[in-house]
């Protein structure tokens, strides 16, 4: 097997306390690899730590132990300005897309602003090719630049900040929920986009998700979280057909049950 | 999975901006667009007035003292004869130019104060709105004595005292929305683009509370107005002779059992532009307002 492209060492992360509550452990030392090119996926309830994990690795939280490397770069102990540098790296699409795009922005700004992040960023009339290119990449025709985020559906959104997560050209793409916001009909057109940029463009994708059907589909390897501890992983295959852990085996009873319900 | 180039997505004819939909909105309120124009008039009344009035505001005539309204002195005139529209125009004059520029005051302070103080959260933002909190627990009136009596009576020190008491409110707000804000997914998206600090203030933070600084801000102007005009009724405003509606209302309330006018006339300008200014607030509060629509 290769190296690692995107290796997490027992993260921890804390939060404090706050009047009258206890400090809460949110991720009591989780390790997980994700190889190049390949889909990780990491299931979990809700408040099992798996947006924490997502935030730890944008740098969007800091962390209180453990070790995050990419490739052979520490991640997650690099300063300012080499962080700054090598941001583009590491990009996530977000769960929501009715709050991760700036309602005052129109969808050129926004994308313009994804396209300074490069390290060689065009400018002038090969930025504005640049961002159009990427419009029709994700299915959106040329004169969305224009228009303001309330003007597009939910899984258009959800394409346009898939643009923006892609055009800084990363290494690796953290998707946090990414259609789970979305219509069911819609959910598919959004995970097939995804899955034709990481063929394309040779990503390592994140994918976390409560919905083990969606990560049996899409995933090559599965970790299993639950309150902020990773209690199984391996191919997504082997954990979902014959899973080890207690927990994992009632999170596929769940789920088989409400299929039946259905 | 088979590769799949994704569909090509249709779109609806393009859609108004932002500033352009609450404009329609704010078209639609009936209450705040009279109260608009009401205000563009009396401005312009105030400021071109005394220019075409052919009397000075001190141009004083000791032949025509407490004259009643006519066609020659609309308003009347006051106890040392002078013209009391003209009067009524420059105080104008000083009552909006004290609720625009303290008002210009206030945002500026605030606004910057409160955002960043927001971005930075945690301690520092704790420390700075706790500052707040202090120079709230000071009494304005004794305050604003202090300072006057100090600094002597000074038309920009009473810009500076109604500011610096004003900024803190809006400082406030401002801090409260940015907090809330500032947890948001796109500002996220944004740290996550390497942006810098300021323009993730500037670009993204205060776009999003711009509405509610609008509305708040056309609150602050008849608040303003009304303590200059507090003030000047107890004497601690602009300077004698000149007027403003404040110093003009108190003068006309002496005068009120032998020259109504000279009461009524200044406090129906007064009212009037207060009342148009809280209609226009409340008119752009439903216009801009992110609560009341959801995208």
């Amino acid at each position: 097997m290769p190296d690692p492209r995107l290796r997490i060492e027992d993260l921890r992360v804390t939060f404090p306390a706050r009047a009258g509550r206890a400090p809460v452990e949110a991720l009591k030392g989780v390790s997980v690899e994700a190889y190049p090119g390949e889909v990780l996926g990491i299931v979990g309830e809700s408040g099992s730590g798996k947006s924490t994990l997502a935030r730890s690795v944008l740098h969007l939280q800091a962390i209180d132990g453990g070790r995050i490397w990419l490739d052979d770069t520490e991640w997650s102990t690099l300063v300012p300005a080499a962080l700054r540098r090598q941001r583009h790296a590491v990009q996530m699409v977000f769960q929501d897309p009715h709050a991760s795009l700036n309602p005052r922005l129109t969808i050129r700004e926004t994308l313009a602003e994804a396209l300074r992040c490069r390290p060689q960023r065009p400018r002038g009339k090969a930025a504005r090719q640049e961002i159009e290119g990427w419009l029709d990449r994700v299915g959106l025709p040329k004169d969305a630049a224009q228009r303001y985020p309330h003007e597009f559906s939910g899984g258009q959104r959800q394409r346009i900040a898939i643009a923006r997560a892609l055009i800084p050209q990363p290494q690796v793409v953290v998707a946090d929920e990414p259609v789970s916001a979305l219509d069911v009909s819609i959910q598919a057109q959004i995970l097939n986009l995804l899955e034709s940029l990481r063929q394309e463009l040779d990503l390592t994708f994140v994918f976390i998700t409560h919905d083990l059907e969606l990560v049996g589909y899409w995933a090559d390897r599965v970790a299993v979280m639950r309150r902020g501890e990773v209690v199984e992983q391996g191919d997504a295959e082997a954990v979902l057909q014959r899973p080890q852990h207690a927990y994992t085996q009632e999170l596929l009873a769940s789920a088989a049950d409400k299929r039946v319900r259905y | 999975m088979p590769e799949q180039v994704p569909p090509t997505e249709k779109l609806p004819p393009p859609g108004r901006s932002y500033w352009g939909d609450a404009w329609s909105r704010l078209a639609r309120n009936r209450l705040a667009l009279i109260s608009l124009w009401v205000l563009v008039g009396i401005t312009l009344f105030c400021v071109v007035g005394p220019w075409l009035r052919g009397y000075g505001f001190n141009d004083q005539d000791y032949a025509r003292v407490f004259a009643d309204p006519s066609g020659a002195f609309p308003f009347g005139t006051d106890d040392l004869g002078r013209d009391q529209m003209v009067r009524i125009m420059v105080g104008g004059r000083v009552s909006l130019g004290i609720g625009l520029t303290a008002t210009a005051v206030t945002l500026i302070i605030g606004v910057l104060y409160g955002a960043v103080a927001g971005y930075a959260g945690g301690r520092l933002g704790a420390l700075m709105m706790r500052l707040v909190d202090v120079l709230y627990a000071m009494p304005f009136t004794i305050f604003v004595i202090m300072l006057l009596t100090f600094f002597g009576r000074n038309m920009w020190l009473l810009f500076v005292a109604i500011g610096a008491v004003e900024w803190l409110t809006m400082a406030r707000m401002v801090y409260g929305q940015v907090r809330s804000l500032k947890e948001r997914d796109f500002v996220l998206a944004a740290r996550m683009l390497g942006q810098p600090w300021y323009r993730i203030v500037w670009r993204h933070l205060l776009p999003n509370v711009l509405g509610v600084i609008v509305v708040y801000a056309t609150l602050t102007v008849p608040s303003v107005i009304l303590l200059e005009s507090f003030l000047s009724f107890l004497g601690l405003g602009v300077q004698a002779p000149r007027p403003s509606w404040g110093s003009l209302i108190k003068f006309g309330a002496d005068q009120m059992t032998t020259s109504p006018h000279l009461l009524i006339i200044p406090a129906l300008f007064f009212s009037v532009t207060l009342f148009c200014l809280n209609f226009l607030g409340d008119g752009l509060r439903d216009a801009l307002d992110p609560q009341s629509r959801r995208d």
